[in-house]
């Protein structure tokens, strides 16, 4: 009985997945079953941690050894595939453990996790996890991107002058982008952003949006972007004299002002901090999403000339000159 | 009736309207252009040289201009509609752009917004945004009461071709209408990059990228515009292309009749040429082709005018003395009967007749006849004045035009040709023979004679002068010129009414029998009529008649002459030998007509024999094989006449079937005295005997050789000894 129950959530939540439009209301979590609460308060010993990879790439590998690092032979790793089906059935064996957390890396593996509602869930390396209803207070993540506020304070440190950024995002970031424009408003920007359902409706957006800001902020949104748009889009903006924040070094190639990307590292200490804070707790603790305090930073040194940006001291070891 | 009335007034409005356009292209017909045109088709001219050039150049120019401007015409059409689908694709893509705001706001006014895109290209005539199952979502049109009938709306397969993401690019769609119309219609695509895309983050990753359709866009392009305009540039480029062409055709032509000036400098040497003129010279420089060319024709040229000179003088010269010939003379006589009509003076016209030339070549042959005309025709052109014209005029007439002549001095002339022949002596197989001639000449002056009365005339004094005795002259008296003519005096007018008036007088000449035999034999001699009512010899008037041709008839006369007589004489031993001529038995009917003569007359052939000169047997051998038989298996008989007068050969006797022999006058009339004579009429019996053939001595002139060649057994005697012609035949 148990075993059908769990296929069915599992389907149901994959037709979740698929949903082009994004849920504007928050999932509801059903509450936790009297079973269950017993079960945790038997809870002594610290829980053990199957860190589920969506793939063998360094970007979740690097991530999963990190954290293997930091808990010991508490964790285990266990490698998913792309069938979300195999991966349901991969981690159905877990439900037999009662002291476990749940580590998933990527979405395939975050979204295979879904179905492990008893268990905590921390998840890392996903950025449109409102679009597959991964939140809930048993599950939780760490952001890919930065902190809002060190990225704004890094741009302000390179352009004194910039007053308005664009960003454009798909549906669902309203509220992250609320956070944004609050760190953009504390570093002297103003934020504007646009929702888009489309990489086409994105490129007429911005180009739209451009007469009025200065820089263009693009985060790291799949749903909107294609490749053909990014790349109109720099050429755009180098044409136009923009600068523009990415979150690929790939994209400093083609006219991008700087990047910001995360750490692996920073991620699996983040991961690691919210398994700790959730140990021997109903619920996990904290922000639904913590965002990054570490970033590496690139500044591409021809576009920051072209634009006439003065490096800073600080940032000219970030420089180079893509 | 009224039907028939109809067709009658039909008719007659049919026959005017005829009349009327013949009467109206008369003129047309008349005119020298029209005239050359149908010269042109009818004779079909040659075309030149520089014309089949051209017309050749034009051909291909042609066939080059058709080529490219279908070339033109397709590729351009191509170009168009390539551009057009391009153009196509560029709305394509705009409208694409711009209907993103469409289909992410589903509002009333973005849609109007972007389908008014199209309002600024007349050559889109609608532009329809569809969504993904068919259904057309807004459309828009640049012309009003436009119905697009030749595209429907889109089908389902069309709409799941056009929604397929899995190929590399886009799935344009292009549908070719009627009028120069095309349907475009390509899928928006919107593209996101997968799930897990901005982990590791890389514009070179394949496959990256999820795509999805949401929605179509049709558009409708005429361009019909395009294309008119494609047709009114190509009309006029193929005008200036022919405009272009006919310059340069013209051009051509001047250039290849200039390249080809040299070859049309040959056409009037050559023109000259063909019309007969070898007095021609093509200019041999220039170009190496044509000087090359000239040369040739220069050497054929000259070729031509050795061959014309040498036909020249073949035509205009006796091959055997080399005097000129009748026809050239004639036409001299012509030219200056002409002159003189013209610008009057006076030449006169000799006319040469040799007395003894039958005598010669009878006696001597052919050969030394031929000499005796040779030597006769130098002595003549030795005593001629420098410009006087000498011709031999036939056989034994010769003929000679003295210019610038009156009668005394025709008369001298005559007299020192007299002179010129009494000096001059023939000498033949060792005999010195005297030779004389006997001149008839008329004077030409500026009396209205053709050039033939003139020839006539000098015929007629000639004749006079042999009738008045050998070796003088005669002058034409033109006083008795029109009684003459009148009478119809001239050799040939007066043969032709002896014949006409059948006046032919046999003479009668008797032949003895040597040896007691039965038969009365009488040579039958042709006499002619004198105007002083005596008779003419043969020797006046043979050469004339054999000139006129007109020996033959004679021949005819006299055969029917004598079976008149055997008619009537039923004497059984009476013989008649009669001469024949050459032209006699070379007639096709001789044979039928002695036929006719034994049966119209119901007498024997046996009563005829025919006399053939051993010259003229010689010289028509082949013709007398099968003449002589013939007449023999019908009891006609034949003699040799002249025998052994010439060189010829006794071995032909044997082939002819003859009974007589006549032994020529030459070998009989000195038998007495010579013994080579003697010896070969001796041979001659002997050989004749052999042959069962029997002979006859001619010209036996005493009772001492009737002796003899009674003795050497000669069959029967003839000469005027033994009995001189007559008219009447004593038996």
């Amino acid at each position: 009985m148990v075993w059908r129950f769990v296929v069915i959530f599992a389907i149901l939540s994959l037709q979740g997945c698929v949903r082009t439009q994004p849920p504007h209301n928050p999932v509801v979590i059903p509450e936790r079953k009297p079973a269950l609460q017993t079960r945790i308060a038997k809870k002594i010993t610290p829980p053990h941690v199957v860190i589920l990879v969506s793939e063998d790439i360094p970007a979740y590998s690097d991530v999963a050894k990190a954290l293997v690092k930091l808990l010991g032979k508490r964790a285990s790793v266990q490698m998913l595939s792309s069938s979300l089906m195999d991966n349901v059935k991969a981690i159905s064996n877990l439900k037999n453990d009662d002291n476990l957390q749940v580590v998933s890396v990527g979405l395939n593996a975050s979204i295979a996790a879904k179905t492990l509602t008893e268990y905590q869930v921390i998840f890392c390396q996903v950025f449109n996890f409102q679009d597959y209803a991964l939140l809930s207070p048993n599950h939780k993540g760490v952001s890919m991107m930065t902190s809002f506020s060190k990225t704004f304070s890094t741009w302000r440190s390179l352009s004194i002058n910039a007053i308005d950024i664009g960003v454009i995002s798909g549906p669902g970031f309203e509220e992250v982008m609320q956070t944004a424009k609050a760190a953009a408003v504390s570093q002297g920007f103003r934020l504007h952003h646009e929702t888009v359902n489309s990489d086409k409706e994105y490129q007429y957006a911005f180009k739209q949006m451009s007469a009025k800001v200065q820089g263009f902020w693009i985060i790291p949104d799949n749903r909107v972007l294609s490749e053909n748009i990014l790349r109109d889009l720099m050429t755009y903006s180098v044409r136009n004299g923009k600068q523009v924040a990415v979150f690929s070094d790939e994209l400093l190639k083609l006219g991008g002002l700087f990047s910001i990307q995360s750490n692996y590292k920073d991620i699996a200490q983040q991961v690691y901090d919210r398994l700790e804070q959730a140990q021997f707790q109903e619920t996990i603790p904290g922000p639904d999403i913590v965002y990054l305090e570490k970033q590496e930073l690139r500044i591409n040194s021809v576009m920051a000339k072209h634009l006439d940006v003065t490096i800073p001291k600080k940032f000219r070891k970030y420089a180079n000159s893509n | 009736m009224q039907t028939r009335t109809k067709l009658s007034y039909l008719h007659s409005r049919y026959s005017k309207a005829i009349c009327y356009v013949g009467h109206r292209f008369a003129p047309v017909k008349q005119s020298k252009a029209y005239r050359k045109a149908v010269d042109l088709i009818e004779k079909r001219a040659p075309r030149s040289l520089a014309n089949r050039i051209l017309a050749l150049q034009l051909a291909w120019a042609l066939i080059i201009y058709i080529l490219v401007i279908v070339a033109l015409w397709f590729a351009t059409n191509l170009v168009i509609e390539s551009n057009v689908r391009h153009q196509g694709e560029g709305w394509i893509a705009k409208l694409d752009e711009l209907g993103i705001p469409v289909y992410a706001s589903n509002d009333p006014t973005q849609l109007a917004d972007a389908i008014s895109y199209v309002h600024n290209f007349p050559e889109v005539l609608r532009a329809q945004y569809i969504d993904v199952t068919g259904k057309r979502i807004i459309s828009g049109y640049t012309r009003k009461n436009i119905a697009i009938t030749d595209f429907p709306p889109l089908a389902d397969n069309t709409i799941a071709d056009l929604k397929r993401t899995d190929l590399p690019q886009k799935f344009v769609r292009f549908e070719k209408g009627e009028n120069s119309q095309m349907r475009v219609s390509a899928p928006i695509w919107i593209k996101s990059i997968a799930n897990d895309g901005m982990i590791d983050f890389s514009l070179t990753k394949k496959g990256s990228e999820r795509v999805e359709t949401i929605g179509i866009i049709d558009i409708v392009i005429d361009y019909s515009q395009i294309s008119s305009n494609l047709k009114r540039n190509l009309a006029y480029a193929s005008i200036l292309i022919a405009v272009m062409m006919l310059i340069a055709a013209f051009i051509g032509r001047i250039m290849i009749r200039w390249a080809l000036n040299p070859l049309s400098d040959l056409e009037e040497p050559l023109t000259r040429l063909a019309n007969g003129e070898t007095d021609v010279t093509v200019k041999s420089s220039g170009d190496k082709e044509i000087a090359r060319i000239g040369m040739a024709l220069n050497t054929t040229i000259s070729a031509l005018k050795e061959r014309d000179e040498a036909l020249r003088r073949m035509a205009n010269h006796d091959n055997l003395t080399g005097l000129v010939n009748r026809k050239y003379f004639v036409e001299q006589l012509e030219n200056e009967v002409n002159r003189i009509a013209t610008t009057g003076g006076s030449s006169a016209l000799f006319f040469f007749d040799l007395d003894r030339f039958k005598y010669i070549n009878d006696t001597y042959g052919h050969a030394a006849g031929d000499r005796l005309l040779v030597q006769i025709a130098t002595q003549l052109s030795q005593r001629i004045r420098g410009r006087d014209l000498v011709a031999r005029f036939g056989g034994d007439e010769f003929t000679l035009l003295a210019y610038n002549t009156n009668l005394k001095g025709a008369q001298d002339i005559a007299e020192s040709f007299l002179q010129l022949m009494r000096d001059f002596t023939f000498y033949e197989a060792g005999d010195s023979l005297k030779i004389y001639f006997s001149i008839g000449i008329t004077i030409i002056d500026a009396d209205t004679h053709s050039s033939h009365e003139y020839l006539k005339e000098a015929d007629t004094a000639v004749h006079e002068a042999k009738s008045h005795g050998r070796n003088g002259y005669k002058i034409f008296q033109r006083k008795n010129a029109d009684t003459s003519r009148e009478s119809g005096t001239g050799w040939h007018e007066r043969l032709q009414s002896v014949l006409v008036l059948d006046q032919v007088i046999p003479y009668y000449q008797p032949l003895t029998g040597l040896k007691g035999q039965s038969m009365h034999i009488h040579e039958v001699l042709l006499r002619l009529p004198d105007t002083d009512q005596g008779v003419i010899r043969p020797g006046a008037f043979m050469s004339a008649a054999e000139r006129f041709g007109l020996m033959g008839e004679f021949d005819r006369h006299m055969i029917r002459k004598v079976a008149q007589v055997l008619s009537v004489q039923k004497d059984p031993d009476l013989i008649f030998s009669v001469n024949l001529s050459e032209q006699f038995f070379n007639e096709k009917n001789a044979i039928e007509f002695l036929k006719s003569i034994i049966s119209e007359y119901r007498v024997s052939p046996a009563h005829f024999v025919f006399e053939i000169s051993e010259q003229h047997i010689l010289k028509n051998i082949e013709k007398l094989k099968f003449f002589i038989p013939a007449l023999s298996e019908l009891e006609f008989r034949f003699a040799i006449d002249d025998f052994c007068a010439g060189f010829g050969s006794l071995n032909y006797i044997k082939h002819f079937p003859v009974h007589f022999i006549k032994i020529d006058s030459s070998l009989i009339e000195h038998i007495t005295e010579d013994n080579i004579d003697r010896i070969t009429v001796s041979a001659i019996v002997e050989i004749a005997a052999s042959l069962n053939m029997q002979t006859i001595a001619k010209f036996v002139p005493d009772q001492k050789s009737i002796r003899l060649l009674k003795k050497l057994g000669i069959d029967f005697a003839q000469g005027n000894f033994v009995g001189e012609p007559s008219s009447i035949l004593n038996i």
